[in-house]
């Protein structure tokens, strides 16, 4: 695999830095060639405010021909846009820096209604040239896709040697390979693109989804996933109480885990920081490099001989969503398969000699796995191991702490084996780990883990309404929208319960149903004249039914009938 | 024999023992590999596959380096006549003569030995080299080669007079320069020992 890392918000950044870190010889700011990464991945931070790319010397900014880079989001709108001012008079979302709010729900609002309303999108297409979703647009034209082997330029430069292993390099004239954008074109494009943020941060949060979504709706096929950070337990170090951070966290992983195949990502990789919190006592970069090394394996270039197809990462992408009776979700009679939830395990020795045996348990130990769960409840296991191990030993070896007899190990694990050089790894990514034991035992399960971050994000909704809804100048139809969107019979808060429901029954997987807070008919011109296409019968009921319950909850509809009745 | 010779010997002998140990380790790999692959493979796809990129920075550096190194001890051994009487620059008259003279030989070494200085730094692309290793060697490998250097030239200035404590020291400092150049391959080699 080598993606290109897009690190969202502050803990995509930081993370994101461990992957970008140079592994070539550093001469005083001088360089004959390109940036040399860890299985030459690329990567790009996304920030939404300047103030947040100040205070660090890592990043420059990608426009202006540096790399590593940071895009900031709103870079392409200007502040006197007529697309802002429009979202800025309908909605009372400000697409630049002043009045920012980076919870998720604002965030997710700002990137639905370029979806959602037909007057935005005639107007941000008069203004930049086509584009009907200027925000993301902007980030994977001029900050994703041109490192990736979909760009043009990165498919014409394929035949051409890497630089980082050319001796030749020195007759070149210095960075004569880094074009004026900073981006080194000479380097291999990028199979796939990963996301980093945290779940229940600001930025990351919020746009992960809208971002990867994006990124789905121009390329259909291309390998897409995340990685979450889900929040720590308690009150984080900005003071933010844990009931809104994961609100905030449930909010991410419902938008990614529920867009079907060919919609959203391809899989959701889960780190919980509450275990990294424990084991490193805070120690944050120490918990990035963490992360950083439990994917080596994964991005290791140096496959073994004979098994060189399995960097295909279109294959890869195939058996990632290869369906069980357990994932795909039954609605109406009809399967549709959900992104995989992955959990990490991973574990490192020096050394060559150890057995594999003694590999795959530390890393399926309580210390390997980097987010609580019952690795038995796995319903798939991708093992990437770096050291000298026999195939089939490895699979024996999974199947064996997986408790699954052979027959189910040919199936369901899949071992990718890279060359080690002295020392031993294994990554093991339990595929949908749901279920663990009852609740009020000892925490060690993923049940328990996302049930209590989605008991606290219902706590914090029933606790927190005006915080929710009154905040940072929302219209009024925004409001309405948020509304629906948190409490309304079909909004989140409802479907948070369902998911306890299925959490404790064991259902997996535990987050169905997609919920945004502008669709497309309600969105935007709704009420103002706005065109409402042809629909089927059961969703007008739908609406019908929606749109009675808001005016019901409506103060202005309630006073009316008060008249009327008077 | 002249201790010099000794220690010329001492420092062909670690080069071909470094590029020995470079083998030795590459067909413990391929042993390794074979034991485990399940599927027969060539010896060049095999090397192919085990290729890490260095980075540009390090390779022009050790391209450098290697050539400076075959330079110094050219200079160390052959630049005056008192280690090998019918073998040295002063030998050369016209050379020799020339306010050049010392950059002459200095080009020549590179052209004769070009083809090892080019060759050997591929060696680096089988070993996971650290970028702290990585900057140490490409700080303090040349400025140990350019002590060797001048304390070579320094010899040479002085002849017939000689300082054996200048050549002491561009001896060691040649040899600490070799080790480091070096030093990718033992650590490789000793840690698949573990």
């Amino acid at each position: 695999m080598r993606p290109c890392i897009v690190g969202i918000g502050g803990a995509g950044g930081n993370i994101l830095r461990q992957f970008l870190q140079c592994r070539d010889a550093e001469l005083a700011g001088f360089s004959f060639g390109e940036h040399l990464t860890f299985g030459e991945v690329k990567g790009l931070w996304l920030e939404s405010a300047a103030h947040d790319v100040q205070d660090q010397r890592f990043y420059g900014k990608l426009t202006s021909g540096l790399y590593p880079g940071y895009v900031i989001c709103h870079d392409s709108i200007n502040a006197d846009s007529p697309t802002r001012k429009y979202v800025m008079d309908v909605y009372g979302f400000d697409l630049k820096i002043q009045g920012y709010d980076r919870r998720a729900e604002y965030l997710k609002g700002i990137f639905e209604v370029f979806d959602a309303d037909p007057e935005l999108q005639r107007i941000a297409v008069d203004e930049f040239s086509g584009e009907g979703n200027p925000l993301a647009g902007f980030i994977w034209k001029s900050g994703i896709r041109p490192y990736t082997t979909i760009s043009e330029y990165n498919q014409h430069c394929e035949a051409r040697p890497p630089d980082a292993d050319n001796l030749l390099g020195m007759l070149r004239f210095p960075n004569s390979s880094k074009e004026k954008n900073g981006k080194d074109n000479s380097a291999k494009g990028c199979d796939s693109i990963l996301f980093i943020a945290s779940l229940g941060g600001g930025t990351g949060t919020g746009f992960i989804n809208p971002i990867a979504s994006y990124v789905r709706s121009e390329e259909l096929g291309f390998p897409i996933f995340a990685l979450g950070v889900l929040t720590e337990k308690g009150t984080d170090s900005r003071g933010a109480p844990e009931g809104q951070r994961d609100l905030g966290a449930v909010i991410a992983m419902n938008d990614l885990l529920t867009l079907g195949a060919g919609k959203g990502i391809d899989g959701l990789i889960m780190i919980d920081n509450q275990v990294l919190l424990q084991k490193y006592k805070g120690n944050f970069p120490a918990m990035d490099r963490e992360i950083c090394s439990a994917l080596r394996p994964l991005l290791d270039p140096r496959d073994y001989p004979g098994s060189e197809q399995q960097k295909d990462m279109l294959a890869m992408r195939r058996v990632i969503w290869k369906a069980d009776r357990t994932n795909g979700n039954h609605e109406n009679g009809k399967t549709i398969l959900l992104p995989p939830l992955l959990v990490p395990c991973y574990h490192f020795r020096n050394g060559s000699k150890g057995s594999i045996d003694s590999l795959v348990k530390e890393a399926l130990s309580a210390n390997g796995r980097l987010f609580p769960c019952d690795p038995t409840r796995a319903d798939r296991a991708y093992v990437f191991t770096r050291g000298f191990f026999k195939k089939e030993d490895i699979k024996a070896a999974v199947a064996g702490a997986l408790q699954m007899d052979s027959k189910e190990a040919e199936e369901k694990v899949h071992v990718y084996r890279k060359i080690g050089n002295g020392s031993q790894d294994i990554l093991i990514v339990l595929r949908n780990p749901y279920g663990g034991t009852s609740r009020g035992q000892a925490g060690d399960d993923l049940k328990q883990r996302i049930y209590d971050v989605v008991s606290n994000a219902i706590g914090y909704l029933d606790e927190n309404p005006t915080n929710i809804m009154g905040s940072m100048g929302y219209s009024e139809l925004t409001k309405d929208r948020l509304f629906e969107y948190f409490y309304g019979s079909r909004g989140l808060r409802e479907e948070l319960v369902r998911c306890q429901e299925r959490l404790m029954k064991g259902e997996r997987p535990a987050f169905v149903r997609s919920i945004e807070i502008f669709d497309e008919v309600s969105g935007g011109q709704a009420g103002k004249g706005g065109e409402i296409g042809r629909m089927e019968q059961s969703e007008m009921e739908k609406l019908i039914e929606l749109e009675l319950e808001r005016l019901l909850h409506s103060e202005k509809f309630r006073k009316k009938i008060r008249e009327m009745m008077a | 024999m002249r201790h010099e010779i000794i220690l010329l010997a001492l420092l062909l002998f670690i080069l071909a023992l470094g590029l020995s140990l470079h083998r030795v380790y590459l067909g413990r790999i391929k042993a390794r590999v074979m034991e485990t692959a399940g599927s027969d493979f060539g010896e060049e796809d095999l090397k192919s596959i085990l290729h890490m990129p260095q980075g540009s920075n390090f390779n022009t550096a050790m391209l450098s380096c290697w050539s400076l190194y075959f330079v110094a001890l050219v200079f160390l051994y052959f630049l005056t006549p008192q280690i090998f009487p019918s073998w040295n620059y002063f030998r050369l008259s016209t050379v020799a003569s020339s306010y050049f003279g010392p950059i002459i030989l200095a080009s020549g070494t590179v052209v004769i030995t070009g083809a090892a200085a080019f060759n050997i730094p591929k060696i680096y692309r089988y070993y996971e080299i650290g970028k702290d290793q990585k900057e140490m060697m490409v700080i303090l490998v040349p400025v140990l080669l350019l002590i060797s250097l001048a304390c070579s030239l320094y010899t040479g200035i002085i002849y017939p007079d000689t300082n054996i404590s200048f050549w002491n020291l561009g001896y060691a400092a040649l040899f600490l320069g070799q080790m480091l150049l070096l030093l990718p391959v033992f650590s490789g080699f000793a840690g698949g020992m573990r």
